[in-house]
């Protein structure tokens, strides 16, 4: 399934961990607006008994269940996705915090298209996709694009 | 237990190591015990085998819900196979019927086949990733084809020019040409991953990329050779051709490592 959530900027950082918590499965989160370092201890509260990996578009942190992924590389983002999940296995979720970073370093039309590239994929992969974004922060066509592919569209006020 | 479950993981390369420094030392200190091309081929043959294994044990491990990864696998195993069979054949050709393998024979017939597969995986492993733009794609495409064409031009022309250009020298070319298409569609992955720091998860596809590149290696360097017939089994050369499985064999061993990780954390 893939989920929208649309909130108020100020709501998306706690929406994310709620997700995080509430995901009965393993967990790839990506990170594009927090660094992992400024909420690792949530982060690691929210993943109590289940297994966790984060991809980090922000900043270079070091961990044991982190990669840092340049954000301009959306090529290596997608095999980095692919591959986490394959090590997860089992039920695994994949959790975008924003959209933030990668909409700030790509062309609007490649991130759709990376976005497009990633829900389809998802249905292969078996992966739930929940894709948090903040209202108005985002190119219009972009956002239409997720509502379309998406089952499932929330708007948190 | 983590360490005994790491080391069944890289036991086909350890295996693979062993039979690899065995040749080396036969091959680099000229031990001549035994018949050369029994035992020249038969290194050979044992390190492709152990390659194939290891392909057959990374295909079944790929998860179903990645049918991309899967399919280049299957191709990849098709090549290793095709690349088995070409290696016994030659054995059998030397030690059995006791010629010297026809160029153009049945080996050179499933060596095609092994890089045409090769190519499909290629292909395969090259669609899991996401490709920002067609424009991107055309033009290391088009640059590919500008470098294989300047080198395959140079090659050719290289030896009608020394009066040597016959259907052997066309068809160690071909192998050439099949190396460099490998070479360009591999590069446009590693361009992409290199610049990820902490990289373990991608050890194996980098590691797939240096096996293509010594099998490149290799056949330019046997196509020299065999221009002025200087080679024979047991070659120094035989060395960088099972150094190739040798990549193979790891890459396949590193990725089941990462694979079966999540059953130990």
């Amino acid at each position: 399934m893939i989920k929208l959530i649309l909130a108020k900027p100020e709501k998306t950082s706690s929406l994310f961990l709620e997700n995080l918590k509430k995901s009965k499965g393993n967990v790839l989160g990506v990170l594009c607006s927090k660094p992992y370092f400024s909420i690792e201890t949530e982060l690691n509260k929210s993943c109590k008994g289940k297994e966790c990996f984060f991809i980090d578009t922000v900043s270079e942190s070091k961990g044991e269940n982190i990669l840092f992924v340049d954000p301009s590389n959306l090529t290596g983002l997608s095999i980095a996705i692919n591959q986490s999940l394959q090590s997860l296995g089992g039920k695994t979720f994949i959790i975008f915090d924003s959209l933030t970073n990668l909409s700030i370093r790509n062309d609007p039309e490649i991130l759709a298209k990376f976005m497009m590239f990633i829900l389809t994929k998802s249905k292969d992969w078996k992966s739930e996709v929940i894709v948090i974004l903040s209202e108005g922060s985002l190119n219009e066509r972009l956002v239409s694009i997720i509502k379309q592919t998406a089952d499932k569209v929330e708007i948190k006020r | 237990m983590k360490k005994v479950n790491k080391l069944c993981c890289y036991s086909f390369f350890i295996i693979a190591v062993v039979v690899f420094l065995v040749q080396a030392i036969w091959i680099l200190f000229d031990l001549n015990f035994g018949n050369k091309t029994i035992i020249g081929n038969g290194f050979i043959c044992i390190i492709s085998g152990i390659a194939v294994l290891t392909s057959i044990t990374i295909y079944r491990k790929i998860p179903i819900s990645f049918p991309l990864e899967k399919r280049a696998n299957r191709f990849l195993l098709f090549s290793m196979s095709l690349f088995f069979l070409g290696d016994l054949n030659w054995l059998f050709q030397e030690v059995f019927e006791k010629v010297a393998v026809p160029i153009g024979g049945l080996s050179d017939i499933l060596w095609f086949g092994a890089y045409i597969c090769a190519i499909i995986a290629a292909i395969s492993f090259s669609s899991i990733a996401f490709a920002p733009s067609r424009k991107r794609f055309y033009t290391m495409i088009a640059l590919g084809v500008v470098i294989i064409g300047i080198i395959m031009y140079l090659n050719i022309s290289q030896d009608i020019s020394l009066g040597t250009f016959n259907f052997d020298h066309a068809i160690q070319d071909v192998y050439i040409f099949y190396d460099l298409i490998l070479i360009v569609l591999i590069s446009r992955l590693f361009i992409d991953l290199i610049s990820i720091e902490k990289a373990d998860m991608f050890y194996s596809w980098m590691i797939l990329g240096v096996g293509i590149f010594t099998r490149a290696v290799y056949d330019y360097l046997f196509a020299n050779l065999s221009e002025t017939a200087s080679y024979y089994t047991g070659h120094p050369i035989d060395l960088v051709y099972v150094f190739f499985y040798l990549m193979i064999i790891l890459a396949g061993s590193t990725k089941l490592a990462f694979l079966r990780r999540r059953n130990n954390d």
